[in-house]
């Protein structure tokens, strides 16, 4: 490369670089499509809005023009980020394959692009999310100040809650972003001996819609900000003015972004383990990130499903939260906190795998209990789809399920207990070296333990009256969340950046760090749940005189914390950039796969994919093997395509990547409708003396048409599969367009009827249900749709599949074709059956 | 130090030492300041939970702080080992046990006393219990009293003096009191502090919690659900426990000054639906 780019002709190709630069994708141009994009909403919103106010309070602003300004900007920074260029390719039929800018480019400027290294987006992901934690971080020290004095004299009150409602959406999209996006696509395949994700694509596409997110919920403040903190609850959500609109966007935003970063690490895990990694073998950080996964792709979907509820409710006029016309304040609270408990967990499990990492690096031992502290992860993941209306105790519905969720929450204890089991162990005449990361580590185990035990206080249900809405409650998930998982991340931080960067940090700064922070973090906490238990609640600006002096001390407590931000960021500034030291390949003499790598990383992270032979925790044991081979002989062709018979630089799924997917994007679709069919059956239930409809009916002949037209083809698709193996692609190919048609058939008639129908979403919780619950099947099988199409376009370029396996070689474009249309079988029959539960509640019964 | 401590038996003893001193402590001295204190039945039976639960929680934050620093001191890496790993110890079937067992029976035991305790003797305990209650006061007809919140103030009905509508919330000593909350807008939560109450307040829903007073004096209330803009005020309610003689004379004058209003209020309703207004949030 050097030879051609000689001294001669730099400057041209500066120039034209900046010429192209907004032809060409990135972020230059991802910002000014969504300038367009943005205008062009707002321009659309007033042609066709306006007609439809709020039904909740009336008003008459422009919801809709924010809401499709905000949609169409999303669309244009995708668009502008190249984002585009590669479904619309599969579209035209072009073969599956790497773009030349996809490719990984070397030097800073990488980390500003899209890129499908997995290596560089785990560190975008942290350059993300410590960028959101500053900001929110700042908006945490606005509130402390706004509560040094009881009258509230700082801030105005919309002021003051916008800040809190930042602060707290901010540090919930960080947290959940950072671990598991920062080091878990940096990480994962590095520990599981792969060359990059499964989707890397989606991956990228993640990120900068997390980005994107981000910008929407900031822009809040330029339209008027929201009240209503980071739990939205309706309707004060349908009442607040245009800045709501930004809050529920860019959670709609997150949500996507959850599920598709579970979707490709899931599936990595699952797929892409090199081999000898066997379940038993897996590094706990990686199980922590499996059962994140897990968490991610089943319950960030109901977060989707819920944020567009209530996006209807502010734009079309639907009531689905509004208790006096048909729909349910309880409704939302439902929706969110089945998403908003996992995503609890989405916050402490990577944190848990990140401590169980660490703690036998440091204790020079193997890690106790490894199967215990595995079923404690996979336990925590599952229990925490069971408790979420823990977080209702108080909210006046019906209490004869309480016993229930106070037994299922506490019972979380037992997984936690043993990771907690596991960790203690693992300290057992241990040889410990108190480094910094084995600090935060130890310190995580502390802060957890408080927030474990005032969580007994919260979850039973005498002492929740007093605790619930409190200022206890608020320093019980600080202690989770940021006595956890921030611990976690910073430990992370201090244990990985050498690897990563290949540059050390400070010691003395570090430690310096850690003690300012761990003494502040205690006195600003600790005090809150004593000012909770007396009678102060949260998100107030202004309180009771009684309460001021503990405020003034957590508030210069929470000043002392921030400082010790500083230090950390002083830290980075230094060693990362101002007196850069190099780190050596293994500070920590750890036993783990990602350290026996050279520093950096390369770009394909393993020459040859690792044969693994042992656990990577096996420190005191002599008669154990090393943790992999990292040259195993192998056949020649192996090693110039990967175990997985792709070429090492082509971003495709593997044809078994494709169909684990397909079946987690089925689940993360089911669940995502199951949103909509909660709202129905919920509001169902409740609508004893309420409004429902308008008396006026859908037509059964129409639902009876359009279910018609999904199952026939359903039935056409799964014969055309059926041949596909006998009768090869040709025969394949007439019946998958048959059920294309049938497919768009009953979108048209999903269309049509909406248009026509009798009744309009003010009527009732019906009608509001109904509009929302059918427009989120059209989304479904208009993806399913877009599917099917790139099948039949990839499938002309293949005569048969014998040939072109054959005479492919290394890319066997028919292996992915078939592997591709069993996936979109799974998924096409999942929407099939969404679409028969839909009829049946929505036509028959009603 | 001997060659070959007894790690495990040296840090029993200094736990139980310490446990031994600490969770009397904690649970006699302690438990008696414990929130939200004893004006009601509810709240003593809050804070005897809460003392329960301190009771529970000393000895096992002292094992595991105990245990974890133990560890620190006794096996800290020296300049003189650096190099050595720890001792080969992958589990211990007998302790995962005992640590289930012990974890188990503190799950079922805190679970089930506070159910135990809310659906039985505790009439709630202070907890809301939504429009069709679990437990119910025996004996005397409770007081009923309908709390209405509001963007951003609480009103309070009593349907057995004609629906007299106050901003005033007085409640007699000595006797159940049937809390119907609800609101007009959007949600809120009643929280009255000392009296161990929490209720939210959700537009078209009613929410039924039951107080017994055991004597006269003042108690605060607050919004303790976000509302809006001016949640934060939401306290500035005039509210106590009266003597019964007290309580009839309060509403007499009550009714007197209100008897113009009365007639005008909407009929008395567990639930209202007024019409949408326009508010700022």
């Amino acid at each position: 490369m050097s030879d051609v780019a000689g001294t001669a002709i730099p400057t041209p190709t500066v120039r034209s670089r900046n010429w192209r630069v907004l032809n060409s994708p990135g972020v230059v141009a991802g910002l000014a499509y969504a300038v367009v994009g943005f205008l062009l909403g707002m321009w659309l919103g007033r042609v066709i809005g306006g007609g439809w106010p709020r039904a909740a309070n009336g008003s008459d602003e422009n919801d809709l023009a924010l809401v499709l300004g905000y949609v169409l900007a999303v669309v244009g920074w995708v668009w502008g980020l190249g984002f585009v260029r590669y479904p619309g390719s599969r579209l035209r039929g072009a073969e599956p394959g790497a773009y030349a800018e996809e490719r990984t480019g070397e030097g800073v400027a990488r980390y500003f692009e899209v890129t499908t290294d997995h290596k560089v987006v785990g560190i975008q992901y942290l350059i993300v999310s410590l960028a959101i934690l500053l900001v929110a971080g700042v908006n945490a020290m606005l509130i402390r100040t706004q509560l040094l004095s009881a009258d509230g004299s700082i801030f105005y009150p919309n002021e003051y809650l916008t800040i809190v409602g930042l602060h707290g959406s901010m540090m919930i999209m960080t947290m959940s972003a950072a671990a598991v996006g920062g080091f878990g696509n940096y990480l994962v395949p590095l520990m599981i001996g792969a060359r990059r994700t499964a989707f890397p694509r989606i991956q990228a596409l993640a990120l900068w819609l997390l980005v994107a997110g981000a910008l929407v919920l900031l822009s809040s403040v330029l339209v008027g900000g929201f009240t209503s903190g980071w739990t939205g609850y309706m309707p004060l959500g349908d009442q607040v003015q245009l800045g709501m609109n930004s809050y529920y966007v860019a959670f709609g935003l997150v949500a996507i972004t959850l599920t598709l970063v579970g979707l490709d690490l899931f599936v990595t895990i699952v797929t892409m383990r090199a081999p000898g990694l066997t379940w038993g073998r897996l590094p706990m950080f990686v199980w922590g990130v499996f059962a994140t996964t897990i968490l991610m792709a089943l319950a960030a979907p109901m977060l989707l499903g819920a944020t567009l509820l209530a996006v209807f409710d502010r734009t079309i006029g639907t009531v689905n939260f509004v208790g006096s016309m048909g729909g349910s304040a309880f409704l939302w609270e439902n929706l969110f906190w089945f998403f908003g408990h996992p995503e609890v967990y989405i916050l402490a499990l990577p944190g848990f795998g990140i401590l169980l990492e660490i703690l036998p690096v440091f204790t020079r031992k193997t890690l106790w209990g490894y199967r215990l502290a595995v079923v404690g992860m996979l336990g925590v993941a599952f229990l925490s789809f069971t408790v979420w209306q823990h977080h209702l105790f108080v909210s006046g519905i019906n209490s004869d399920l309480r016993p229930g969720y106070s037994l299922s929450t506490e019972m979380i204890s037992i997984p936690t207990g043993f990771i907690f089991l596991c960790a203690l162990g693992t300290l057992w005449k241990g040889r410990i070296r108190l480094t910094v990361p084995m600090l935060f580590c130890l310190a995580f185990i502390f802060n957890f333990l408080v927030g474990g035990a005032s969580g007994m206080y919260l979850s039973d249900v005498p002492s929740n009256a007093t605790t619930h809405g409190s200022y206890f409650v608020m320093a019980h998930f600080h202690y989770t969340i940021m006595g956890g998982l921030v611990y976690a991340l910073f430990a992370a931080i201090y244990y990985w950046l050498p690897k990563m960067t290949g540059l050390r940090f400070r010691e003395g700064l570090a430690k310096l760090h850690f003690w300012t922070m761990f003494v502040a973090f205690n006195a600003t906490f600790l005090p809150l749940f004593l000012v909770g238990a007396r009678g102060m609640p949260r998100r107030v600006s202004t309180y009771q005189p009684a309460f001021r002096g503990l405020n003034v001390f957590v508030s210069i407590s929470a000043f002392v914390l921030g400082a010790s931000m500083l230090v950390f960021i002083v830290n980075f500034v230094v060693s990362q950039f101002l007196k850069r030291e190099a780190a050596e390949p293994n500070p920590w003499q750890s036993r783990g796969l990602e350290w026996q790598l050279p520093t950096p990383v390369p770009t394909h992270n393993f020459d040859e994919i690792p044969q693994v032979l042992s656990a990577p925790y096996e420190y005191g044991d002599p008669d154990a093997p090393p943790v992999a081979d990292l040259r195993p002989s192998r056949p020649t062709a192996t090693t110039i395509t990967g175990l997985h018979g792709y070429p090492v630089d082509d971003p495709d799924p593997t044809p078994s990547s494709l169909i684990v997917g397909a079946r987690v994007l089925s689940a993360a679709a089911i669940v995502f409708i199951a949103a909509f069919g909660f709202a129905y059956v919920y509001l169902k239930a409740q609508n004893s003396n309420g409004r429902w409809n308008n008396g006026e009916e859908v037509s059964v002949l129409f639902g009876t048409a359009t279910l018609g037209a999904v199952v026939a083809s359903a039935a056409a698709y799964l014969v055309a599969t059926r041949r596909l193996r006998t009768n090869g692609v040709a025969g394949w190919r007439g019946l998958a367009t048959v059920s294309f048609v049938l497919g768009a058939a009953a979108i048209g008639l999903h269309v049509w009827q909406l248009d026509t129908l009798p009744f309009s979403p003010t009527d009732g919780g019906y009608a509001s249900v109904y509009i929302g619950w059918t427009a989120a099947i059209v989304a479904v099988e208009l993806g399913a749709m877009y599917w099917l199409l790139t099948l039949l376009r990839g499938s002309l370029r293949v005569a048969t599949i014998e040939a072109d396996l054959d005479a492919n070689g290394p890319r066997p474009v028919a292996a992915h074709l078939v592997a591709s249309a069993g996936g979109y079988r799974v998924f096409w029959s999942t929407a099939v059956a969404i679409e028969a539960v839909a009829f049946v509640l929505l036509v028959l019964v009603r | 130090m001997p060659a070959n401590p007894h790690h495990g038996r040296r840090i029993l003893a200094i736990w139980f030492v310490l446990a031994a001193i600490a969770t009397p402590l904690v649970v006699l001295v302690g438990g008696p300041h414990l929130p939200p204190q004893d004006a009601t039945v509810q709240a003593e039976h809050q804070q005897q939970i809460n003392t329960i639960l301190a009771g529970v929680v000393t000895p096992i934050s002292l094992a595991i702080i105990v245990y974890s620093l133990y560890a620190l001191v006794t096996w800290r890496s020296r300049q003189s080992d650096a190099g050595a790993d720890g001792v080969l110890l992958r589990g211990d079937r007998k302790v995962v046990t005992w640590w289930i067992v012990a974890n188990v029976i503190i799950v079922v035991g805190v679970v089930a006393y506070g159910t135990y305790d809310w659906i039985g003797p505790g009439v709630g305990s202070g907890s809301a219990q939504g429009p069709t209650p679990l437990a119910r006061p025996g004996g005397e007809k409770p007081l009923e009293v309908q709390v209405i919140a509001q963007q951003w103030q609480f009103t309070f009905r009593y349907p057995s003096y004609g629906g007299l509508a106050t901003p005033e919330l007085m409640i007699p000593e000595d006797r159940y009191v049937e809390f119907h909350v609800t609101s007009l807008d959007v949600v809120h939560s009643f929280w009255a502090v000392s009296l161990g109450v929490k209720a939210d307040a959700v537009g078209g829903a009613d929410n039924v919690v039951y107080v017994r007073a055991n004597e006269p004096g003042p108690f605060r209330v607050q919004c303790s659900e976000l509302c809006g803009l001016y949640h934060g005020q939401m306290y500035q309610v005039t509210s106590a426990v009266l003597t019964e003689a007290d309580f009839a004379q309060w509403i007499a004058k009550q009714q007197q000054t209100y008897s113009d209003i009365v007639p005008d209020l909407p009929p008395y309703a567990h639930v209202y639906s007024p019409t949408p207004v326009n508010l700022a949030g």
